[in-house]
């Protein structure tokens, strides 16, 4: 599909496409070296400020640098010209707040006079914003401020921005401003787009795609060195903040944890609260169980996926979670909270466990099943791995994205 | 007015819902979402909820579950007491916000996950093992005589 997708646009006019969002982000860059083609100039607006390594193949520029003539390629502005002491001025005589994650205090977020900015310069044929509550939020008010002039707008909804935070006093009003606003919303949940028709958004449905992108599958699935049954390893996901709940997942673990023995139990990326927990529960109840560090090789974080047998991850919210998806390409069985919309993906029971992030009783007994039924880990793993070949290769989706793109040019062109 | 029978007040729970390095607010959570059907009858307070992610977990249940979680005021206790208070915590909490808490209620479910070997109840309540939610959840059913069983359908 690529392909044929790359034949058709040798004759088009060169693409400008501006994508908003984290300049951090391994998101934002699988997702802009999936859709980087010969002809088109992706240029990556940041919305906060934060020094940086960009990946291979991506440069800086500065805010003044940028132009409609701009050579095709990734290009990033520095995160230093995406706001300005006058920005603030301007944001209070325009009524708006910056919002930002407890998380980003002490981070300057972009100032909707510098988007304005950029989008002037540069000329796009389309704008697409990546994550709701940063990237989102700034182009609706630099949308307001540039009335007709805001090029069309298409927008990915992340995780939890829709499912969770419509939920929350501050950005139900927000969000329902944003979905009545945006041409196309591209969300990785099916369960969203109801969300979004709910809250006034009038576009058309596109097809569902992880904020992720895409995956190369086959060179996951070829890090897999032992069939699931054999594997000893449970891997429960340890983010405990906003959304995760991995202390509910641990409590799991401990109700489980008289049917683990010869398992280990590893937690990655775990909190200190989730550290002092694992303390106890191997003194305790003695588990074999320990914490992981972070690790920057995303192939080292998969062969550490790929030696587990399960992969258990409970949270309140979330999209289409990337460790999920890593885990159906290698064989790890998976055990997700039913926040997450993991049911459009595996067959509860069969190629996973959707389990409610509420009932630890619940969360043990699939873990439990999963320990003690060879035939369904295994099982599992070839259904999961079918799946994602269909639904997560970045070839495919690459080729997907384009089409949607195209669509919105040609939806947008101007009339002669 | 022969048959009416004398209405029964609202009872009141306080749930502590403060998350941080011992209290496990997000466990008392997620034991009572399981029984949210059972709880409309129920006048809820929160001890907590003003931390951003306590904040977050406060509003998304309020959200899911049709409930309201009331801000807790020690005027409120001194004027009548809980009916029951629910804390979760690695262990029993002394800090005085916990032990004022317990005070102003008549009852109290300690849902605690560590250390309960050595543990002596001294209170006027009960200490259930706090890694089970719905053990939690069924305990808080029964201390407040709610209708419907140990679980929501």
């Amino acid at each position: 599909m690529k392909a044929d997708v790359e034949r058709a646009g040798a004759a088009r006019e060169p693409r400008r496409i501006l994508i908003v969002g984290m300049h951090t982000s391994v998101h934002v860059a699988r997702w802009l070296k999936m859709v980087e083609r010969p002809d088109t100039t992706l240029l990556l607006f940041p919305v906060y400020t934060q020094d940086a390594r960009l990946p291979s193949g991506f440069t800086y520029l500065s805010l003044a640098d940028v132009g409609r003539d701009l050579a095709p390629g990734i290009w990033v502005v520095r995160s230093t010209d995406i706001d300005d002491p006058q920005d603030a001025r301007a944001d209070l005589l325009h009524g708006y707040r910056r919002w930002r994650h407890s998380f980003l205090q002490g981070m300057t977020i972009a100032a909707p006079s510098r988007l304005a900015a950029c989008i002037e310069r540069f000329a796009p044929h389309l704008v697409h914003s990546m994550e709701v509550q940063l990237a989102g939020y700034l182009c609706l008010e630099t949308a307001r401020r540039m009335r007709g002039g805001f090029p069309p707008w298409v927008l990915s909804n992340w995780g939890s921005d829709v499912a969770l935070f419509r939920k929350l006093d501050e950005h139900a009003a927000r969000i329902r401003r944003v979905c009545r606003r945006i041409d196309y919303y591209l969300a990785e949940c099916a369960r969203d787009h109801r969300v979004a028709r709910e809250y006034g958004y009038r576009g058309p449905v596109l097809p569902v795609i992880p904020a992720s992108g895409g995956a190369d599958i086959a060179a996951l699935a070829g890090r897999v060195r032992i069939r699931p049954s054999a594997r000893r390893t449970i891997l429960v996901k340890g983010y405990h903040s906003w959304s995760g709940r991995a202390l509910l997942a641990l409590s799991a673990i401990a109700l489980a944890h008289k049917c683990l023995g010869g398992y280990r139990i590893v937690v990655p990326l775990s909190a200190p609260v989730v550290a002092s927990w694992i303390e106890k529960m191997r003194t305790e109840l003695d588990l074999d169980i320990e914490q992981l560090p972070y690790v920057a090789d995303h192939g080292e974080a998969i062969d550490r996926l790929a030696e587990a047998r399960a992969v258990v991850g409970v949270g309140i919210s979330d999209g289409i979670s990337t460790t999920l998806l890593e885990s159906m390409a290698v064989g790890t069985f998976p055990i997700q909270s039913s926040t997450a919309c993991a049911d459009e993906w595996i067959e509860h029971g069969r190629s996973g466990f959707v389990v409610s992030p509420d009932n630890t009783a619940d969360v043990a007994d699939a873990i439990y099943r999963a320990v003690s039924d060879d035939a369904l880990v295994d099982g599992a793993a070839a259904i999961n791995l079918r799946t994602v070949t269909a639904r997560w290769s970045s070839a495919t989706n690459g080729g997907r994205v384009w089409e949607i793109y195209e669509r919105v040019v040609r939806e947008h062109a101007p009339t002669s | 007015m022969a048959g009416l029978r004398p209405m029964r007040p609202a009872p009141r729970l306080l749930a502590d819902v403060r998350e941080t390095e011992t209290l496990r607010g997000f466990h008392a959570l997620a034991a009572l979402s399981l029984i949210a059907g059972r709880l409309k009858p129920v006048r809820l307070y929160r001890l907590g909820g003003e931390e951003a992610n306590e904040a977050i977990a406060c509003q998304a249940f309020c959200f899911d579950t049709g409930l309201t979680l009331r801000r807790y005021r020690p005027l409120i206790a001194r004027i009548q007491p809980f009916d029951l208070y629910l804390a979760a915590a690695d262990v029993l909490p002394w800090d005085a916000a916990s032990v004022a808490a317990r005070r102003a209620s008549r009852r109290t479910v300690a849902a605690l996950m560590f250390g309960l070997r050595e543990f002596q109840p001294f209170f006027a309540g009960v200490v259930v093992p706090g890694h089970d939610t719905s053990e939690i959840a069924a305990r808080v059913a029964d201390e407040l005589a709610l209708a419907g069983g140990s679980k929501d359908a």
